[in-house]
C-alpha cells in the first residue's frame, strides 16, 4: 500500500509564513525540537497548556501557531 | 495612602477589585506592592515558604524577617505602604488542584512561581476564564526589551522573553525580575481599568 501523499501547508509561525508538511501541531513542533510539555501554544486562537496532547490537532493551510516556552525563573 | 493621580471613579475601580498573587518571591512580592500602591486593596496570596537570606537580592523582605512565612511578612510590608487592605493569606504549596480554589472570586491572578513545574501547574490548571498574567524568560541581566508581554487567546498573558532559565545559570537578579513583576502588575491594572495591556 504506498505511503500516504502529505500535503504542503503555509502556516504563519512565531509571525513568519513558513512552509511544513507536518499534518498535526505536534509533528511540526517535534521538526523543530519544540517540547511541547513546557509551552504554551496557540493555534488559531485555541491555547494549550504545556503537557497538552497536540497530537489531534491538525494543521491546516493559512493558520497561525505561536509558542512561548516555560522556563523556570522569579 | 490614597493614589491622587487616579479619578475617584478609577480608584473605586481598583479599591473593588481583588487580585490573586500565586507565589510571594522575586515577582509575587514586588508585583503585589505595585497593585497596592496604585490602589489595588484586596489581595488573595499564596505560598508555602519562609523568607531567606538568598532572597533579598530581589525579593520585597527585609533582613529582619529571615525565617517567617513569605505570605505573613509580605501581608506587613504591603499594610506599611497600604493599613486598610483585604489581604487572604495562604501558606500553602500550590499545586494544579488547589488554586482555582484559593484564587476563585478573583477578577485576575498573576502566576509569580520560580520553579517552571509549577509555572506550568498553574497554565493547567482550570481557572474558569479568569485572566491570567504568568511570567517566563526573567533571568540575568541586561536585555530589557527582550521582556514582552504576549497574549494568548482571551484569558492569558505572558510576560518575560521566553528564553532566560535560571536552570541556564542565570541568575535571578532584583532588575530584571523587578521590570517582569513591574510589567505584571501593570497588565493587571489595565485589564481591571480597561486599556491596552
Amino acid at each position: 500500500m504506498p505511503a500516504e501523499e502529505k500535503t504542503m501547508k503555509s502556516i504563519m509561525w512565531q509571525g513568519a509564513m513558513v512552509e511544513t508538511e507536518a499534518e498535526s501541531v505536534a509533528a511540526f513542533l517535534e521538526e523543530r525540537k519544540i517540547d511541547a510539555a513546557t509551552a504554551v501554544v496557540e493555534w488559531n486562537g485555541d491555547v494549550f497548556a504545556p503537557g497538552d496532547d497536540l497530537s489531534g490537532v491538525a494543521l491546516s493551510d493559512g493558520g497561525t501557531l505561536s509558542v512561548f516556552k516555560i522556563v523556570a525563573g522569579g | 495612602m490614597t493614589n491622587t493621580y487616579l479619578t475617584e471613579k478609577e480608584r473605586g475601580v481598583l479599591s473593588a477589585a481583588r487580585v490573586g498573587v500565586a507565589g510571594a518571591g522575586g515577582l509575587g512580592s514586588n508585583a503585589a506592592a505595585h497593585l497596592v500602591r496604585a490602589g489595588v486593596r484586596r489581595i488573595v496570596m499564596a505560598d508555602f515558604d519562609a523568607v531567606s537570606e538568598s532572597n533579598l537580592n530581589r525579593q520585597f523582605y527585609f533582613r529582619d524577617q529571615i525565617g517567617r512565612p513569605k505570605v505573613e511578612a509580605l501581608a506587613e510590608n504591603l499594610r506599611r505602604i497600604e493599613p486598610d487592605l483585604e489581604l487572604a493569606s495562604h501558606c500553602v504549596r500550590l499545586d494544579e488542584t488547589n488554586m482555582p480554589a484559593i484564587f476563585a472570586g478573583c477578577d485576575v491572578v498573576i502566576e509569580a512561581f520560580d520553579k517552571a513545574e509549577s509555572k506550568t501547574a498553574f497554565l493547567r490548571a482550570d481557572f474558569g476564564g479568569i485572566p491570567r498574567v504568568c511570567a517566563s524568560g526573567i533571568a540575568g541581566w541586561g536585555r530589557s526589551a527582550a521582556i514582552g508581554v504576549r497574549r494568548f487567546g482571551r484569558t492569558l498573558w505572558i510576560v518575560g522573553d521566553g528564553e532566560s532559565d535560571i536552570n541556564r545559570g542565570l541568575a535571578p537578579q532584583s532588575a530584571r525580575v523587578g521590570i517582569a513583576a513591574a510589567m505584571q502588575a501593570n497588565v493587571a491594572l489595565s485589564l481591571l481599568l480597561g486599556a491596552e495591556p
